[in-house]
Protein backbone atom coordinates (compact mmCIF):
# COMPACT_ATOMS: atom_id res chain seq x y z
CA UNK A 1 0.00 0.00 0.00
CA UNK A 2 1.64 3.44 -1.17
CA UNK A 3 0.46 6.22 1.57
CA UNK A 4 1.98 9.22 -0.01
CA UNK A 5 -0.01 12.31 -0.80
CA UNK A 6 -1.41 12.59 -4.59
CA UNK A 7 -1.03 14.22 -7.22
CA UNK A 8 2.66 15.19 -6.07
CA UNK A 9 3.49 11.54 -4.43
CA UNK A 10 6.52 13.13 -2.79
CA UNK A 11 5.25 13.37 0.65
CA UNK A 12 3.38 11.12 3.43
CA UNK A 13 2.93 14.10 5.54
CA UNK A 14 2.23 17.55 4.75
CA UNK A 15 5.37 19.51 5.56
CA UNK A 16 2.96 21.93 6.98
CA UNK A 17 1.69 19.43 9.71
CA UNK A 18 5.45 18.61 10.81
CA UNK A 19 5.73 20.30 13.75
CA UNK A 20 9.54 20.55 15.73
CA UNK A 21 8.63 20.93 19.75
CA UNK A 22 6.09 18.59 21.21
CA UNK A 23 3.83 18.81 24.44
CA UNK A 24 3.89 16.22 26.62
CA UNK A 25 0.02 15.96 25.67
CA UNK A 26 0.54 15.02 22.36
CA UNK A 27 -0.32 11.47 21.41
CA UNK A 28 1.25 9.06 19.59
CA UNK A 29 -0.16 6.18 18.12
CA UNK A 30 1.09 2.88 19.06
CA UNK A 31 0.34 -0.79 17.83
CA UNK A 32 0.31 -3.01 20.42
CA UNK A 33 1.29 -7.07 18.88
CA UNK A 34 0.82 -4.97 16.00
CA UNK A 35 -3.31 -6.39 16.01
CA UNK A 36 -4.22 -3.63 18.54
CA UNK A 37 -4.28 0.18 18.05
CA UNK A 38 -3.76 2.23 20.88
CA UNK A 39 -2.08 5.75 22.04
CA UNK A 40 0.23 7.26 24.36
CA UNK A 41 1.05 10.71 25.56
CA UNK A 42 4.56 11.76 25.32
CA UNK A 43 4.95 12.64 28.68
CA UNK A 44 4.02 8.98 29.75
CA UNK A 45 5.59 7.46 27.20
CA UNK A 46 8.84 9.09 28.20
CA UNK A 47 7.85 8.51 32.01
CA UNK A 48 7.96 4.94 31.58
CA UNK A 49 10.40 4.25 28.53
CA UNK A 50 11.85 1.38 27.87
CA UNK A 51 15.32 0.35 28.99
CA UNK A 52 18.31 2.17 26.58
CA UNK A 53 20.97 -0.01 25.73
CA UNK A 54 22.82 2.76 24.54
CA UNK A 55 22.77 6.28 25.77
CA UNK A 56 24.37 9.19 23.41
CA UNK A 57 24.34 12.94 24.67
CA UNK A 58 24.36 15.24 21.47
CA UNK A 59 26.96 17.86 21.71
CA UNK A 60 26.48 21.73 21.31
CA UNK A 61 29.74 23.82 20.98
CA UNK A 62 29.90 27.35 21.56
CA UNK A 63 32.42 29.30 19.75
CA UNK A 64 31.98 32.85 21.81
CA UNK A 65 30.91 34.53 24.90
CA UNK A 66 26.70 34.00 24.95
CA UNK A 67 24.22 32.39 27.03
CA UNK A 68 23.95 28.40 27.43
CA UNK A 69 20.57 26.89 26.39
CA UNK A 70 18.22 25.64 29.26
CA UNK A 71 17.63 22.58 26.85
CA UNK A 72 21.26 21.08 26.13
CA UNK A 73 23.17 18.57 28.46
CA UNK A 74 26.67 18.33 27.01
CA UNK A 75 28.10 21.62 26.12
CA UNK A 76 31.82 22.47 25.02
CA UNK A 77 33.54 25.45 24.74
CA UNK A 78 35.50 26.02 21.51
CA UNK A 79 37.46 29.01 21.46
CA UNK A 80 41.43 28.82 21.51
CA UNK A 81 41.59 32.80 22.09
CA UNK A 82 39.55 35.11 23.20
CA UNK A 83 37.54 33.26 26.28
CA UNK A 84 34.25 32.90 25.93
CA UNK A 85 32.00 34.18 29.15
CA UNK A 86 29.00 32.16 29.19
CA UNK A 87 26.51 32.45 31.34
CA UNK A 88 23.74 29.68 32.14
CA UNK A 89 20.29 29.74 33.88
CA UNK A 90 19.39 28.42 37.15
CA UNK A 91 19.82 25.00 37.78
CA UNK A 92 16.47 22.74 37.45
CA UNK A 93 16.19 19.49 39.50
CA UNK A 94 17.14 16.46 37.56
CA UNK A 95 19.41 18.39 34.88
CA UNK A 96 22.39 16.45 33.64
CA UNK A 97 24.67 19.03 32.10
CA UNK A 98 28.04 18.21 31.18
CA UNK A 99 30.66 21.68 30.06
CA UNK A 100 33.82 20.77 28.39
CA UNK A 101 36.77 23.07 26.90
CA UNK A 102 37.30 21.76 23.62
CA UNK A 103 40.42 24.05 22.07
CA UNK A 104 43.65 23.53 23.48
CA UNK A 105 43.76 27.47 24.98
CA UNK A 106 44.53 28.74 28.04
CA UNK A 107 42.73 32.01 27.81
CA UNK A 108 40.16 30.73 30.92
CA UNK A 109 36.71 30.70 29.92
CA UNK A 110 34.10 31.40 32.77
CA UNK A 111 31.01 29.62 32.61
CA UNK A 112 28.44 31.94 35.25
CA UNK A 113 24.88 30.98 37.00
CA UNK A 114 22.49 33.56 36.40
CA UNK A 115 21.07 32.11 40.29
CA UNK A 116 22.04 29.56 42.28
CA UNK A 117 25.43 27.63 42.71
CA UNK A 118 27.56 25.26 41.40
CA UNK A 119 28.29 23.20 45.07
CA UNK A 120 26.54 25.75 47.65
CA UNK A 121 28.81 28.82 47.37
CA UNK A 122 30.71 29.48 43.77
CA UNK A 123 28.19 30.95 40.76
CA UNK A 124 31.28 30.83 38.32
CA UNK A 125 33.65 28.02 36.84
CA UNK A 126 36.81 28.75 34.76
CA UNK A 127 38.01 26.37 31.95
CA UNK A 128 41.83 26.66 31.10
CA UNK A 129 42.86 23.77 29.08
CA UNK A 130 41.72 21.10 27.00
CA UNK A 131 39.50 18.46 28.38
CA UNK A 132 39.16 20.21 31.73
CA UNK A 133 35.49 19.20 32.35
CA UNK A 134 32.58 19.66 34.55
CA UNK A 135 29.34 17.10 35.29
CA UNK A 136 26.92 18.17 37.33
CA UNK A 137 23.57 17.10 38.22
CA UNK A 138 20.71 19.73 39.32
CA UNK A 139 19.06 18.92 42.72
CA UNK A 140 17.01 21.89 43.09
CA UNK A 141 16.21 25.30 41.61
CA UNK A 142 19.32 27.12 43.30
CA UNK A 143 21.64 24.01 43.22
CA UNK A 144 23.70 21.60 41.34
CA UNK A 145 25.82 18.92 42.53
CA UNK A 146 29.45 18.40 40.94
CA UNK A 147 29.41 14.82 40.14
CA UNK A 148 32.86 15.41 38.45
CA UNK A 149 35.40 17.52 38.31
CA UNK A 150 37.98 16.44 35.54
CA UNK A 151 41.08 18.59 35.13
CA UNK A 152 40.52 20.89 38.02
CA UNK A 153 37.75 22.97 36.65
CA UNK A 154 38.26 26.59 38.96
CA UNK A 155 35.25 27.65 41.25
CA UNK A 156 34.53 31.05 42.29
CA UNK B 1 -12.93 1.30 12.72
CA UNK B 2 -10.72 -1.74 11.83
CA UNK B 3 -7.70 -1.05 9.99
CA UNK B 4 -6.12 -4.70 10.28
CA UNK B 5 -4.87 -5.93 6.82
CA UNK B 6 -7.05 -8.19 4.95
CA UNK B 7 -7.86 -10.76 4.58
CA UNK B 8 -5.97 -12.49 7.14
CA UNK B 9 -7.59 -9.53 9.45
CA UNK B 10 -4.51 -10.53 11.68
CA UNK B 11 -2.01 -7.33 11.58
CA UNK B 12 -2.23 -3.48 11.49
CA UNK B 13 1.36 -3.29 10.05
CA UNK B 14 3.18 -5.28 7.19
CA UNK B 15 6.09 -7.06 9.10
CA UNK B 16 8.45 -5.79 6.86
CA UNK B 17 7.02 -2.23 7.51
CA UNK B 18 8.20 -2.77 11.03
CA UNK B 19 11.69 -1.12 11.32
CA UNK B 20 14.59 -1.84 14.29
CA UNK B 21 16.56 0.82 13.83
CA UNK B 22 15.35 4.48 13.87
CA UNK B 23 17.14 7.29 12.16
CA UNK B 24 16.86 10.82 12.88
CA UNK B 25 14.50 11.78 10.40
CA UNK B 26 12.25 9.40 11.18
CA UNK B 27 8.82 11.03 11.45
CA UNK B 28 6.30 10.08 14.42
CA UNK B 29 2.45 10.88 13.71
CA UNK B 30 1.26 12.55 16.94
CA UNK B 31 -2.08 13.85 17.50
CA UNK B 32 -2.35 17.17 19.33
CA UNK B 33 -5.31 17.59 21.93
CA UNK B 34 -7.05 14.60 20.35
CA UNK B 35 -7.96 16.99 17.61
CA UNK B 36 -4.98 17.84 15.06
CA UNK B 37 -2.84 15.30 13.20
CA UNK B 38 1.09 16.53 13.19
CA UNK B 39 4.23 14.54 13.16
CA UNK B 40 7.67 15.03 14.59
CA UNK B 41 10.84 13.73 13.62
CA UNK B 42 12.42 11.50 16.15
CA UNK B 43 15.43 14.05 16.37
CA UNK B 44 12.98 16.68 17.27
CA UNK B 45 11.10 14.48 19.98
CA UNK B 46 14.35 13.50 21.58
CA UNK B 47 15.55 17.01 21.74
CA UNK B 48 13.28 18.38 24.06
CA UNK B 49 11.07 15.94 25.60
CA UNK B 50 8.82 15.98 28.62
CA UNK B 51 11.05 15.06 32.14
CA UNK B 52 11.72 11.18 32.25
CA UNK B 53 10.60 9.56 35.74
CA UNK B 54 13.19 7.27 35.33
CA UNK B 55 16.39 6.67 32.89
CA UNK B 56 16.55 2.79 32.90
CA UNK B 57 19.51 0.96 30.83
CA UNK B 58 19.48 -2.45 29.52
CA UNK B 59 22.50 -4.30 31.28
CA UNK B 60 25.08 -6.02 28.87
CA UNK B 61 26.97 -9.07 30.64
CA UNK B 62 30.02 -10.19 29.02
CA UNK B 63 31.30 -14.00 29.87
CA UNK B 64 33.93 -14.88 26.96
CA UNK B 65 37.36 -13.45 26.96
CA UNK B 66 37.76 -11.89 23.49
CA UNK B 67 34.49 -10.03 22.95
CA UNK B 68 34.27 -6.18 21.67
CA UNK B 69 32.37 -4.03 23.38
CA UNK B 70 30.24 -1.36 21.44
CA UNK B 71 27.03 -0.27 21.10
CA UNK B 72 25.75 -0.57 24.79
CA UNK B 73 26.01 1.76 27.73
CA UNK B 74 25.75 -0.40 30.76
CA UNK B 75 28.56 -3.26 30.44
CA UNK B 76 28.70 -6.37 33.54
CA UNK B 77 31.48 -8.27 33.66
CA UNK B 78 30.63 -11.64 34.63
CA UNK B 79 33.34 -14.04 34.87
CA UNK B 80 35.34 -15.91 37.63
CA UNK B 81 38.33 -17.07 35.18
CA UNK B 82 40.37 -13.45 33.23
CA UNK B 83 38.50 -11.56 30.49
CA UNK B 84 40.13 -9.57 27.85
CA UNK B 85 37.74 -7.04 26.45
CA UNK B 86 38.12 -4.59 23.84
CA UNK B 87 36.12 -2.07 23.37
CA UNK B 88 35.61 0.31 20.46
CA UNK B 89 36.87 4.12 20.17
CA UNK B 90 35.33 6.68 22.22
CA UNK B 91 32.39 8.62 20.61
CA UNK B 92 30.97 12.06 21.10
CA UNK B 93 28.43 12.40 23.72
CA UNK B 94 28.64 8.37 24.60
CA UNK B 95 27.91 7.33 28.55
CA UNK B 96 29.11 4.01 29.44
CA UNK B 97 29.49 2.43 32.76
CA UNK B 98 31.63 -0.79 33.31
CA UNK B 99 31.36 -2.91 36.28
CA UNK B 100 32.60 -5.99 37.55
CA UNK B 101 29.82 -7.89 38.79
CA UNK B 102 31.68 -11.44 39.41
CA UNK B 103 33.47 -12.04 42.74
CA UNK B 104 36.57 -12.99 41.86
CA UNK B 105 39.72 -11.50 41.33
CA UNK B 106 41.14 -12.67 38.20
CA UNK B 107 41.87 -8.80 36.68
CA UNK B 108 39.68 -8.50 33.67
CA UNK B 109 41.20 -5.94 30.87
CA UNK B 110 39.24 -3.85 28.68
CA UNK B 111 41.66 -2.35 25.91
CA UNK B 112 40.10 0.36 23.99
CA UNK B 113 41.19 -0.40 20.37
CA UNK B 114 42.14 3.55 20.14
CA UNK B 115 42.10 6.75 21.98
CA UNK B 116 42.54 6.63 26.09
CA UNK B 117 40.75 6.52 29.18
CA UNK B 118 42.06 9.54 30.64
CA UNK B 119 44.18 11.19 28.29
CA UNK B 120 47.26 8.42 28.20
CA UNK B 121 46.24 5.19 29.08
CA UNK B 122 43.99 2.78 27.22
CA UNK B 123 43.48 -0.41 29.76
CA UNK B 124 41.53 -0.58 32.29
CA UNK B 125 41.57 -3.64 35.02
CA UNK B 126 39.19 -5.07 37.17
CA UNK B 127 39.82 -6.99 40.31
CA UNK B 128 37.14 -6.84 42.27
CA UNK B 129 33.50 -7.27 42.45
CA UNK B 130 31.74 -3.89 41.69
CA UNK B 131 35.03 -2.26 40.79
CA UNK B 132 33.32 0.27 38.48
CA UNK B 133 33.74 3.31 35.67
CA UNK B 134 31.52 5.46 34.75
CA UNK B 135 32.92 6.91 31.32
CA UNK B 136 32.07 10.04 28.95
CA UNK B 137 33.04 10.03 25.63
CA UNK B 138 34.10 13.46 24.91
CA UNK B 139 35.92 13.08 21.30
CA UNK B 140 36.67 10.42 18.87
CA UNK B 141 40.17 9.46 21.04
CA UNK B 142 39.02 10.70 23.99
CA UNK B 143 37.02 9.46 27.36
CA UNK B 144 35.96 11.22 30.48
CA UNK B 145 36.05 9.53 33.92
CA UNK B 146 32.91 10.66 35.11
CA UNK B 147 33.68 8.34 38.59
CA UNK B 148 36.26 5.58 38.96
CA UNK B 149 34.72 3.17 41.86
CA UNK B 150 36.96 0.86 43.86
CA UNK B 151 39.87 2.27 42.28
CA UNK B 152 39.87 0.76 38.79
CA UNK B 153 43.44 0.64 37.53
CA UNK B 154 44.87 2.02 34.44
CA UNK B 155 47.91 1.00 32.29
CA UNK B 156 49.14 0.68 28.55
CA UNK B 157 49.51 3.41 26.11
Amino acid sequence: MDTRLYPSAKQVVPTSQVITVPVSSDLIKVYRGNSLQKAISIANLFATPPALTKLTLSETTYLASGAIAADVSFVTLNSTTPACAMTIAAPAAGRLLVIRQKDSGTAGHTVTLSAGTYDGSLTIATFNALDETLVLFGVSATRFLVVANVGSVGLS
Amino acid sequence: MDTRLYPSGKKIIPVGWIETTPTGSDLIKVVRGNSTQKAIMLQNLFKSFPTMAKLPFTETAYATTGAAIKGVSCVALNSLTKLALTIAAPEVGWLLVIYQKDAGTAAHTVTLTSGTYNGTNKIATFNAQNKGLVLLGVSATRFIIVANIGTVTFSGT
